[in-house]
């Protein structure tokens, strides 16, 4: 949408170009302003809107260290050049515009529990590959012992699961010689080996306690 | 101007009198420590304060971080270890370094998070331009056996400070709860909920009869609760994280997400407490 006509209206309440440009790192090339020709460049994934004075048309050139001319005008109406600006909102996306190195996208604090979930979270997909769980399954898990000489097996159905990153757990049910058992697994834990998501059973809830109190046949499965 | 604690071992209420008069003319930033000396020089025109070594000291320079929030770390071995994450904003950076000689004891003091040069006062930029750092929100100092190797101006690096294992203690300010009663200010036991008691959650007795015929001192009773500066002694650091800029330590730090914290070395009995 670069229809020239559009945008001076809805610019027009914009600030100055003055009081936007950011004083320590300038990620504007060169600017010029035309009064009845606006355009819009693409580049990447970074949008840029242009600023338009209205009754003025100047150049202004801001040049940046080692950068040449248009290199990053794509998408130019006639042959003026483009009036490209960041607005100054929020910059921490990498611009890729210039042939500068890129620089490392600044992290804010409160992504770096999210960042350092993600991370661990890949680490444990190396070890077993997590199948996408949800109550209702029944599922067989391979669990490895204290004594890591054999793999315990655990059949049962997921009445729970409770996501929270890479200490998302899952609540096993299932009967093993007369005695109702329920076991939280640890998805990401290392000490378990597999997880196979064998068949499912339609339930209408998220949370099946109320399976405590049904026959126990509900939660019986036969270990093959 | 900090409150200054004097030792009960043989100090006169009227020592004690004149140290508050003396405090209150020459404040410091810090409290002063335990016992301060003062000695009336034989020339009778400068009074020198010495500062005698019963305060405490730190067992090492510390940092001051953020507490982001908590998470799991799963160790490589499969123990799952609950983490408190503390990030790093723009600072501890030394602006003072404080000697015996010019000061009285041996500090270094750090600032930490940076804020616009318009939220600080002109004495307190003026502080900071003077070793040329950057505008600081909070000081604190650290004080230390040794301040040799600092300088102002320097940065203080995490890693060089600290490694995966270490203990340490962490401080900071602890959730406030506001004017709490005895049972969850002071663990007390409530009455019986039944059987025609009249009393579920008050305090009981507070004292015996017509002797002493006063309550004591200090009797633990309803008041204010949290909200004041905790220390955590002997927390290890689990993980430290060089491009995110965050450390991982085992357990619970005070305060709630995005509070200041003091992470210091810890004071082990025997190993790291300095002797005076």
């Amino acid at each position: 949408m670069a229809s020239s006509s559009l945008l001076p209206h809805s610019l027009l309440s914009l600030p100055t170009a003055s009081s936007r440009f950011p004083k320590s790192s300038l990620t504007i090339s060169s600017i010029s302003f035309s009064l009845n020709q606006v355009s819009i460049t693409r580049t990447g994934s970074v949008a840029f809107q242009p600023l338009v004075r209205r009754g003025r048309e100047s150049t202004f050139g801001i040049a940046r260290a080692g950068e040449t001319g248009e290199e990053e005008t794509p998408a130019e109406t006639g042959g003026d050049e483009s009036a490209t600006e960041t607005l100054e909102e929020e910059s921490s996306v990498a611009v890729a515009v210039e042939e500068k190195p890129p620089k490392k996208p600044i992290v804010k604090l409160n992504e770096i529990i999210g960042i350092l979930n993600k991370k661990a979270i890949e680490e444990a997909e190396t070890i077993k590959v997590v199948p996408d769980i949800k109550p209702g399954d029944i599922v067989e898990i391979k669990k490895e012992k204290a004594n890591r000489r054999r793999l315990a097996l655990y059949k049962g159905i997921v009445i729970s699961k409770s996501s929270s990153g890479v200490h998302t757990t899952i609540r096993i049910r299932y009967m093993t010689s007369g005695t109702a058992v329920e076991i939280v697994f640890p998805v990401y834990s290392p000490k378990i080996k597999e997880i196979k998501v064998v068949s499912h059973r339609d339930v209408r809830r998220a949370k099946l306690y109320y399976l405590r109190e049904k026959l126990p046949r509900f939660y019986t499965f036969k270990k093959k | 101007m900090g409150v200054v604690a004097i030792a009960s071992q043989g100090l006169s209420l009227a020592l004690g009198a004149r140290l508050l008069q003396r405090n209150r003319s020459n404040p410091t930033p810090t409290p002063l420590p335990s016992v301060v000396r003062l000695c009336s020089s034989r020339k009778g025109s400068a009074r020198r304060m010495e500062v005698l070594a019963m305060a405490s000291f730190e067992a090492g320079i510390g940092v001051m971080g953020t507490k982001l929030g908590m998470m799991t770390y799963i160790h490589p071995e499969g123990n799952v270890i609950p983490v408190t994450v503390v990030g790093f904003r723009e600072g501890n950076v030394v602006t003072q370094v404080k000697t015996s000689a010019t000061d009285g004891y041996d500090a270094v003091q750090v600032g930490y998070r940076r804020v616009r040069d318009i939220k600080l006062t002109k004495p307190e930029l003026g502080h900071l331009q003077k070793v040329g750092a950057i505008p600081m929100r909070h000081l604190q100092e650290f004080r230390l056996q040794s301040v040799d190797g600092f300088e102002p101006g320097q940065l203080l690096d995490i890693e060089e400070i600290f490694k995966e294992g270490d203990l340490v203690d962490v401080s900071g300010n602890s959730i406030g709860k506001g004017f709490q009663g005895g049972i969850k200010r002071h663990n007390f036991a409530r009455g019986p909920m039944t059987h025609g008691s009249k009393s579920h959650r008050q305090l009981g007795s507070i004292g015996a009869g017509t002797t002493p015929g006063r309550v004591y001192k200090g009797k633990k009773m309803p008041g204010r609760m949290g909200g004041v500066k905790t220390k955590i002694r002997k927390l290890s650091i689990v993980k430290i994280d060089t491009d995110l800029r965050a450390i991982l330590i085992k357990g619970a730090v005070p305060g709630k997400p995005g509070n200041l914290l003091r992470i210091t070395p810890a004071k082990i009995v025997g190993k790291n407490i300095p002797k005076n």
